[in-house]
Order: C-alpha cells, then structure tokens, then sequence
C-alpha cells in the first residue's frame, strides 16, 4: 500500500468509528435511562433499578410532589400506598447504608427542582451517627453527578447502557408493566426465610462494652446531623416531614448489643425526636421498628436486615394510619420497647447457650393481612 | 493513566503525536523529544503524583552513577552501587512485605509490615536502567544527555509493562532525524496494531477473567471439567492481556516511527518449555539470559552449572513476576522442566521428526504450561494442591455451568432475552455456548500468528476496514469497565 492509500485507509476509518461513537451518544442521550439529560422520552416509563446511578438524574429531571429518603432497609417500601394515600407522586431518593448527608443533598437537590408536599424520611438508627460527608459523595457516579460534560464519555459510551441499560428499560417500559412504586426493590426475585436470615448473621467475638452516650466525637456528630436536618425542616415549612423509624430484624440489633453501640441509636432516635418533633411541619412515627412480631419474625427476612414486602408494607400502613406517632413526651417509651425486646432476646439466647433455634418460634407471627 | 483508557485515547494520543510531530515539522528535534519525556512523565504521574517522584528518584540516581563514571576509573565499583541502587528501590517497593512476613513466619518474628503499594511499571524501567548500568561499566555504553537518557527510561509505550527494552535499540532511534517525519503508512500499521490490542483486551482478556477470577477465588466448589476451563481461562486471559499491552506498545512506537522490540511471538505454539520462552514475554528472557546466565557461565561450564544456572535464571523470573511463594515456584517449576528437556534432549528432538511426534511434543509443551499457569495464579501455596485435586478427580459434578454464567456481560443482554423466550427455563445454555466460545476464540489466537506479522505488511483491505471499525468501537465502549492490564502489577 503506498503513503495516498494509507492516508485514505486511515481516513476511512476514523471517519467510520467516528460515526459509530457518536451514534452511540445519540442513542444514549435519546433513551437516557440514568435521567442524565431529560425526563421520559417515547413512552419511557423512567425505570429505576440502579440508585446509584439513577437517583441523581431522577431528582433532577423527573416529575414529582413528595420524596421518600433512606437507606437499603427504606429501598423497598411501596410508595404506591402513600401515593394514593396522601394524593401525591413520590419519588425514591435512597442510597444502601445512606449516610444523613447524602440524604440531606439528595432532599437540598429535590428541593432545588421541584415542589415538595411531602417527605417521608426513613430513618435507620445508626444514620444519625455517621460522619457528615461534604461534599457527599457516598454512592453516587460522578459523572452523573457532576456538570462537567467531558466525562459523560463514560456515561455516553457505555457498553452496560448501550446492550443492556437501554434495552431493557424499553422493553420493560413498552411492555407497560412497571410498577413505579416498586423502584429499586432489590427484594422482588429474592426469597425471605429465618434460615436465610441466619446464614448471614454471623457474629465474633465478645460482647463489648457499652459505648456512653455522653462520648464527645459521637454528641458532634450526632448533633451535626441533626443540624443539617433541621436545617432543611425549617426552610420549608410548606412541607409535611414524615419521619419513621425503619425497621430491622432482632439479628440487627444483635450485632449492635454485640459492638456496644445501640444504647447511641436509642439516644440518637430520641435526640431527633427533641428537635425536629417541635416544628409544625413534622411528624414523627414509631412505625413497626419495636413491633415485636416484625423484629423477631425472622421468616420475613432475606438477610440480618432486610425485610420482605409484607413488612415493608406494615411500614407504609403505620405512616400512612399515623400509627405511634411519636412526641418528645413519649419517644422514650418507644425506644425502651425496642430496648427492653433486645435484652430479652440476648437473655434468652444466653439461656439458650447461644443457639439460634428459638427463633423459629416466632415463624408466623407477622399478621400478613396487613 | 492506562492505555485502555478514555483519556488515553481521545486527549493523550492525539495531544502527544500533533504537538510532537508539528514540533518535528519545524526541526524542533530536542523540543520534540522533551514534549514526550514530560508528556510520558505525566502519563506515568497521572494517578499517583508520588509516582513522579519515585522515578524522578529511580532516574537521577542511575544518571549520576553513569555520569561519575565518565571522570572516574572505578567503573565496575560504581555498576555495583548503580545495580545496588536499582535493586534496593526494587526490594523497597516490591519485596520489603514479603520479606518481612516471611522473617515473621521464619523466627517468630513480629516486625511490622510497611503495607507498601507498588508502583506500576517499576520492574519494567529498573530492569531497563540496571541493563545500561552494567553495559556503562563494562564500558559497552555511551553516556547520553538527560534528554535522551530520559527517553529511554520513560518513553510511554514501554514504561509500565515493557518490553523491557535497551538503551541501544530505542537512543538511536531518539536520534535518527530520518524518524521524525509523520508517516501515514506508519501511523495506520501502528493504529491497527493498537486497535487489536486493545480489542484483545478488553473484549476478550477482560471477559476470560470472569470465570477465571471466579474458579480460582471458589476452588472448593469447582469439579474436574469447571478446574479445566478455569485453567485455560486465565491461561488465555493471561497471554492475550500482556501480549495485547505489548501489541499497544509496539502500535503506539511504530506511530511515531519507534520501533519497539517485540514481546511475543505465538508463546502457545512452543514445542517444548524451552522454546515458549524465546516466545514469552522474549525481552524479560533476554535480559536475564545476558545479565544472569551468561556472567553465571551459561552453558560453557557443564552440565551441572548449566542446570543450576538455568534454575537461577528461572527462580528470579519468577520472583520478577510477584512478591509470592507461588511466583517463585512457579518460576522455578519452569527452570526444572527446561533441565528435563535439555537432559532429554536427544530423545525429544527424534520425537520431533514425526507429524505426530511433534504434535505429541505440542501438547504436552501446552499441558505443562497451562499447569504450571495453576500456580501462577494461585492466591496462596494451599491454593495449589486443592487446584490440582479438582482437576485430577475425574468428577463432573455441573460446576462449568456456574463458572460459564460469570461470563455474564452486557454483550449478553439482548442474547439472553431472546434465549429466555426460546429455550425457556434452559436459556442458561447460552453461558456455556458463549463460553466455549470465547476459550474457542483463545485457542485460535494462541495458535495464529500475532497480529504484528499481520500489521507488519501494511495490507489492509476495504473489507478489514468495518471490521477493525466495528473493533475499535465495541472496545472503545468498553472502556467504562476498566480493568488494568495484569502485567502493570508485576
């Protein structure tokens, strides 16, 4: 081949995978199953099953009046319930072992975008004591959520959304089957069970010694939380803040009895029930998280933590019936259930000799009726 | 920064070869070769700034003890603490742990560990300096300018998996004003090498880890059939990820009318153990063969030392490789078996005469070498028994399903959906089909000749063109799952 034909030869096929690429980007841009760029275009039902990389596009570009916020133990709540409820369209903003900040951004952001009735705020009881991330990055793709359009590359010519993505969010969406409410369910092919549940508590070692509440790096923190809360709270008074303690299985807070540190989230729940339950615009619920059948009934578990759609759904129907609602006055009532459930449990288990079996007696105990 | 990343290919390449060549236009020669000594600093600095350092370290050190020895007369003295120099960052970085948890493990010891990350690509350019350090002191070696000593050791394509390369193959090209000149015929054979390259990689290598990172990390779970095809998994994933760096590497020199020393050539299509190392990673073979073997005696002072030296050369190969027993071992394994065949020399080569002699000399050249990748790869010494025990049991018990599912990828997506819709609950039959498909596509490239012969006529038809379009694609869209090139650890 001479020097000419070269030239040509490489001339072709720049020109060639230059049209290739920049189909590729069209057609993600088109579709753009993360919300990267626009809301729902040709019948796209926005589906939503990657948080990581959905959450931020969705806050930003699809339509909405109400936010449900949390961790991976929120992820599977049903909004549909609240939405029919409270007459509102709610949008999932949630993250797998979320820290408060990135909840905070998450709400500062729906806030930015859209008009807010109401929020229902799932709070885990170890979320009010992780450290406070600024900027807050913790589970989220920077390049979707940054504004910096060079690295979209990643995003526009990404073999995962262009075969996969894309595909299956138009054959989902075009089939019209989706249920909105069920966005980032991760629990729908997953099967709950005690054994299940068991097999992933795996506890070691000693029981350690009870961490004070009075600690100092843990009051900072705490109260950094909650200031970045109530910070929120009290710019928006024309939102309803719904405020729910989740729920997790007795296993849970094994883990926590073990590592000394749930006396912290019981002072923790009661610290923000002091300072958010003042405004008008919040209300806080127990919910079922010192329900005894749905913390002990292990067979609505996939794992140490994660309930099935049934309890879930118990969770939906306390906020929505205003079931316990918590005050000041009454909050410690409440966390001494859940305190008083615990140390039985542990007793119980010592008597045991530390085997696990006894736990099967409370197979069934969760009313599935609703 | 890699090559099989974004910012490789759409900021560093065409910033590098422009400005490089524009520079070259106006017989800026000098200016040019800095241009790429700092632009090959920043690609090498690019995740670490520390990295910037160590080598600037790495370089200066060498530079001076060959500066010193133009004005004094202790040259061999001074290639001593030039090698002692090189081998002591090498040891500091790469085996400071290892040594440590081993004196640990020997004397009860409780040392603490330094937890020292390596940095990539360092064996490659301390390999590279301690060949022109002892070439210096045996006087073979010119002293060159900081400019063109600096291109030697960071010149990018070569800098983070090699080929470890002399000084007296890649300064006289720096030099050579013949080379500065864009050439297009240059430019499209060392483009094309670099596309396939990088298609090897990350459409094939990147997917053959899967089931490979898999069964190695589940040995407890795999059954005779599943511990096969891991074995050739990794054994594939291994030669088609280092020899697609050293295709990437030859592309990018040839672009700018470098010519790098080729790596590999078909290593699988090896006779013997012996002869799958002048295929293998070639330049790492030669350099120990010129600064080991030979200044041990070679082959000159019989047998004995010859097989001794010979298990010298391979022991530090395989201590090249890895700070691990199972690298040494590994190493070594191959010395012993190349003593054999040099024992068995005579023998062997009748068997050669024969089509079916030379098969038979193939596949047990293939078997050995595939068995000897068990414990390569292994993650520990115990690792390597339980491995060999699955593959021997003789006992299919339905694990290749489960690592043929771990082939799973995006590719599969719309596949698998039509499958589901065919085959109903059988659709899984896809994995398996797919890959045996893709260790198909291994043992055909293992087997072809690399892809340099091809590049190297400078033939490229009208139907290529789609084909090496559609390549450049798939792998460019690829790149969002960036996975390193195995041999920048090493």
């Amino acid at each position: 081949m001479s020097e000419k034909e070269h030239k040509r030869f490489m001339l072709a096929f720049f020109a060639l995978t230059g049209a290739l690429l920049v189909l590729a980007a069209v057609y993600v841009f088109l579709f753009d199953p993360f919300f990267h760029y626009h809301g729902l275009w040709f019948g796209m039902q926005g589906i939503q099953n990657k948080e990581e990389f959905q959450v931020n596009g969705a806050l930003e570009h699809l339509d909405y009046d109400a936010l449900l916020l949390g961790a991976s133990v929120t992820m599977n709540i049903n909004t549909n319930e609240l939405d029919e409820h409270f007459g509102c369209h709610t949008q999932k903003a949630v993250a797998s072992g979320a820290y408060n900040s990135t909840l905070c951004y998450y709400l500062e952001k729906a806030f930015r975008y859209q008009k807010l009735d109401h929020v229902f705020w799932g709070l885990d009881p170890d979320q009010l004591i992780y450290e406070i991330e600024d900027p807050p990055t913790q589970d989220q793709i920077l390049y979707l959520r940054d504004k910096n359009p060079f690295n979209d590359v990643n995003y526009l010519w990404n073999v995962d959304v262009i075969f996969e993505e894309i595909p299956y969010a138009a054959s989902v969406s075009w089939k019209k089957g989706y249920d909105p409410g069920s966005a980032y369910d991760f629990t729908v092919y997953m099967e709950a069970g005690i054994d299940k549940a068991l097999e992933t508590h795996t506890p070691e070692g000693e029981v350690k010694e009870l961490r004070s509440v009075e600690g100092e790096n843990y009051r900072n923190r705490r109260d950094a939380n909650l200031d970045n809360m109530e910070r929120l709270v009290a710019a928006h008074p024309e939102t309803q803040f719904h405020f729910f303690f989740t729920v997790s299985s007795i296993l849970w807070w094994d883990i926590h009895y073990r590592d000394g540190n749930y006396e912290r989230y019981f002072d923790a729940q009661e610290a923000a029930v002091k300072r958010l339950a003042a405004y008008d615009n919040v209300e806080f619920c127990t919910g079922v998280f010192n329900d005894e059948a749905c913390v002990m009934d292990l067979s609505h578990y996939f794992d140490y933590c994660h309930a099935d759609r049934v309890v879930n759904q118990r969770q939906a129907r306390a906020i929505i019936d205003r079931e316990r609602v918590v005050t000041p006055e009454n909050v410690g009532e409440e966390t001494e259930r859940m305190r008083r459930l615990l140390l039985d449990f542990e007793e119980r288990l010592e008597r045991e000799g530390g085997d696990w079996s006894f736990l099967y007696e409370y197979a069934g105990s969760v009313d599935t009726d609703g | 920064m890699y090559f099989n990343s974004y910012i490789f290919i759409f900021l560093f390449i065409p910033l590098v070869l422009s400005v490089y060549f524009l520079l070259n236009r106006h017989h800026k020669y000098r200016l040019s070769q800095a241009w790429v000594v700092g632009m090959s600093l920043w690609f090498y600095s690019y995740s670490s700034p520390g990295l910037f350092l160590l080598i600037m370290a790495s370089m200066i050190g060498n530079y001076v003890c060959s500066a010193l020895m133009e004005r004094c007369r202790h040259r061999r003295l001074l290639g001593a603490a030039g090698v002692i120099y090189d081998l002591g960052l090498l040891f500091y970085f790469k085996y400071f742990d290892f040594f440590i948890t081993n004196v640990n493990g020997i004397f009860g010891a409780d040392w603490p560990l330094k937890h020292v990350i390596l940095p990539m690509g360092i064996s490659f350019y301390t390999f590279q300096q301690i060949s022109y350090i002892v070439d210096r002191a045996a006087g073979k070696a010119p002293h060159y300018d900081v400019l063109d000593y600096a291109s030697f050791v960071t010149f990018f394509p070569q800098l983070v998996a090699g080929p470890i390369v002399r000084h007296d193959e890649l300064v006289p090209q720096f030099r050579d004003e013949q080379r500065k000149h864009f050439s297009w015929e240059n430019f499209s054979k060392g483009f094309v090498l670099f596309t396939l390259g990088l298609a090897k990689k990350v459409l094939l290598a990147d997917i053959l880890a899967l089931p490979a990172d898999y069964g190695f990390a589940n040995i407890a779970s795999l059954d005779a059939p599943a511990a096969l095809l891991v074995m050739l998994s990794y054994s594939f994933q291994l030669y088609l990820d280092f020899s697609a760096y050293s295709d990437m590497a030859l592309g990018l020199g040839q672009m700018m009318n470098i010519r790098l020393p080729v790596n590999f050539d078909s290593p699988y299509r090896s006779h013997s153990v012996k002869e799958f190392w002048n295929r293998w990673h070639i330049t790492l073979g030669a350099f120990l063969t010129e600064y080991v073997y030979f200044p041990l005696g070679g082959s000159r002072k019989g047998k004995f030392r010859k097989a001794l030296n010979t298990l010298v050369v391979f022991f530090l190969s395989g201590m090249w490789h890895g700070a691990a027993w199972t690298y040494i071992l590994w190493g070594t394994s191959h010395g012993i078996i190349i003593t054999l065949e040099d024992l068995l020399k005579k023998p062997l080569e009748k068997l050669e005469k024969s089509r079916i002699g030379s098969f038979v000399r193939w596949l047990g050249a293939f078997i050995l070498i595939n068995l000897t990748m068990v414990i390569f790869r292994a993650d520990s010494l115990g690792d390597i028994p339980l491995f060999f025990e699955k593959l021997f049991s003789f006992r299919a018990s339905g694990a290749v399903k489960e690592i043929a599912m771990q082939t799973d990828n995006s590719f599969l997506f719309i596949p698998l959906q039509l499958a589901k819709r065919l085959l109903g609950e059988h659709f899984d039959v896809m994995y398996l089909l797919y890959f045996s498909a893709l260790i198909a596509v291994g043992a055909v490239l293992c087997r072809c000749r690399e892809a340099w012969v091809y590049t190297g006529k400078g033939r490229f038809s009208k139907k290529a063109l789609p084909v090496l379009a559609l390549l450049f694609f798939l792998s460019i869209v690829s790149l969002s799952k960036v996975v390193v090139f195995l041999y920048s650890n090493f």
